[in-house]
This record gives C-alpha cells, sequence and structure tokens, in this order.
C-alpha cells in the first residue's frame, strides 16, 4: 500500500483535545504533527469504544481524556523515547567509555613503566622491537577496568571484550596505517614485514592476552540480564 | 477465577515484549495493540496511551518496528507498526531472556503453584 500521510478530517475533534490537553511537544514539527494525530485517532477509537459499549458521549468522552490524565509525563517520555537519548547513548556507555578508559590506562601506566624501568630489546630481520615486561604486567588490570565497566554500564559479553582490547585494536590500526605507507608509498625498505610482524606480536598481540586475562571474570556471563531490567 | 489486573510497574517492563509478539504476527495499529493486549492476556495486562506510544516510538527507534499511515478497512487512516528484521532477530532472545527471568523468579518466590 502507498504511503501517505494521514486524513485528519475524522479526529478533527479529538486533534484540538489534544493540542489544547498536551504541552508543547520537543520535537520538530512535523513530527509532533504525527505524533498528535497518532494520539487523536487512539483517543477517537477509545471514546467510540465507550459509546459501543453504551457510555454516554460525556462519560466516554471522560474515559478517553483519562488516557491522557497526566499530559506532561506522556509528553517527556515522548519525547525521551523518540530522540533523548541522555547524556550517551548505549555504543558509547558500552563501548567507547570503557574503550577509552582502556586506552588511557594502559597508555599512562605505560608512561610510567618508560620512566622508571628499562625495556627488553629483541631483534629480528632487519628489526628490532622493544618490550616492557613490567607493563605487560599491568594491562591484565587495564583490560578488567574497561571489561568491569562495560559490563556495569550494561554491556554485553562482545561489547565487554571489544571495549578490553582497545588498545590493542588502536595499536593495530596504527601499525597497518605506518606499515602501509612506508612500504607502498614511500618505498621505505627498512621497515620489512619482519618488523611489522614484530610490532604487532609486541604491541598487539602481547598487550591484547594480558588484556583478556583481566578481562576474563566478566565475559563468564552476559550483562543481558541487567540490561532487561534497566530497561523495563 | 477473576483476573486481576497487573499493576503498571511489573506491566511496563513486559510491554516490549507483548508488543514485539503482536506484531511478529500481524501489522497492527496502536489502538489495536492495546485492545490485543488486554484481551490476550485476559484483561491482566492493560496498556494506557500514556505506556503504550513511549514505548512503540521507542521500538520504533530502536529500529525493532516501523510506523506507516495506511486506511484502515472503515477507510480512515492509522499509524499501522509491524516487525522489523532486526525486531525478528530481537524477539527470540527476548523470549528467553523472560523464560529464565520466569524461572529464576519461581525458584526464589515460588510464584507458579501461588
Amino acid at each position: 500500500m502507498p504511503e501517505h500521510t494521514p486524513d485528519r478530517r475524522n479526529a478533527t475533534n479529538w486533534n484540538e483535545i489534544v493540542r489544547k490537553h498536551l504541552p508543547p511537544l520537543d520535537l520538530p514539527q512535523k513530527e509532533a504533527e504525527e505524533v498528535i494525530t497518532e494520539l487523536a485517532v487512539h483517543l477517537e477509537d477509545v471514546y467510540e469504544e465507550g459509546i459501543a459499549q453504551g457510555q454516554s458521549p460525556s462519560q466516554a468522552r471522560q474515559t478517553a481524556l483519562d488516557e491522557i490524565a497526566r499530559p506532561q509525563t506522556l509528553v517527556n517520555d515522548i519525547a525521551r523515547a523518540k530522540h533523548q537519548e541522555g547524556i550517551m547513548n548505549t555504543r558509547t556507555k558500552h563501548f567507547w567509555l570503557p574503550g577509552l578508559v582502556n586506552l588511557a590506562t594502559s597508555m599512562v601506566s605505560l608512561a610510567v613503566v618508560i620512566a622508571f624501568a628499562q625495556p627488553r630489546v629483541y631483534f629480528g630481520q632487519h628489526a628490532a622491537t622493544t618490550l616492557y615486561v613490567y607493563w605487560l604486567a599491568i594491562l591484565p588490570l587495564c583490560g578488567a577496568a574497561a571489561a568491569w565497566l562495560s559490563r556495569r554500564l550494561g554491556g554485553d559479553r562482545l561489547a565487554c571484550l571489544a571495549s578490553s582490547q582497545f588498545t590493542s585494536g588502536a595499536w593495530l590500526v596504527c601499525f597497518c596505517f605506518v606499515f602501509t605507507v612506508s612500504m607502498f608509498f614511500e618505498r621505505n625498505r627498512v621497515l620489512t614485514f619482519t618488523s611489522f610482524l614484530l610490532f604487532t606480536g609486541n604491541w598487539v598481540l602481547l598487550p591484547g592476552a594480558a588484556m583478556l586475562l583481566g578481562a576474563l571474570p566478566f565475559l563468564r556471563s552476559s550483562g543481558r540480564a541487567g540490561t532487561l531490567v534497566g530497561r523495563s | 477465577m477473576t483476573t486481576k489486573r497487573i499493576r503498571p510497574k511489573i506491566a511496563r517492563g513486559s510491554a516490549e515484549l507483548a508488543i514485539l509478539a503482536l506484531l511478529a504476527e500481524q501489522s497492527l495499529y496502536g489502538f489495536e495493540i492495546s485492545k490485543c493486549i488486554d484481551e490476550r492476556s485476559g484483561g491482566a495486562l492493560h496498556f494506557t496511551l500514556a505506556s503504550l506510544y513511549p514505548m512503540l516510538y521507542d521500538l520504533e527507534k530502536r529500529g525493532w518496528i516501523a510506523g506507516r499511515w495506511q486506511s484502515n478497512e472503515a477507510g480512515r487512516d492509522r499509524r499501522y507498526y509491524c516487525l522489523t528484521p532486526d525486531g525478528k532477530k530481537a524477539l527470540a532472545p527476548l523470549r528467553r531472556e523472560w523464560n529464565v527471568f520466569f524461572h529464576a523468579l519461581d525458584r526464589l518466590a515460588g510464584v507458579t503453584n501461588a
């Protein structure tokens, strides 16, 4: 059936009644009009049902009006349902915020370790990389912090896992970008594929494993049950 | 035995599942949805305009249902809601969650034989 705009002839009176009873909706004009029309046709249906059940017109009208007895609450609920997601939306709460906590804590701890400890240096074919063992020892805490926060804010298992691996993901994206640019655009022969693997192992896989270790206790059960209760 | 109407605080939590389950069967407009829920629950669940439409708009925002204006059999315009593919995907886990919830509550509070 083709989509069309509502015919307001049948709901004209109820449109006026809804407009009169409800405070202004905090929505774009067209959307607000549509909501008012929809509520008006609902009230009209309630009214007609009341008449069909033998109520007098004034009783049926009152029955319909009882449906919008708390107009301010209704308007707030509709505005919240339509648009307002609060300060943060679900993805931000479940993934981005815990992920940034993971990145911030791991980077601060790396800075502290670099300031106070000597790294171990590993050599590969035409490449060398540094390994901060103390940093690896701290990383489970960073992974645990992100997974705990994601879980606490209602994230499911995947969100907990992804946020706990945020730092590793950021490093991987950086390395891929640098490697691609160096190898294919700058024709840099010093940066070999071996060095890429060495860097990836030291800065992505090992930290990822360490952070996963910390996140494991929070991955055992999903936080979805909490989400259900929260929505209720 | 008369069915006592469930208090709004408890009923509100079930609205999401009730609406999705109904729309999985057919497209309905708001008043029909509230009537169907009322009838099928034997009057135990009742959603007023104030409790129904914010939930419909929230489900629509999440992409689980879609609404469009159509004429009903009497030639009057109503906004019909139907389940989207995402809504269909969401329904099965939601049913499982409620199943787990009921079993847990039963173990905890013995609601089945109350």
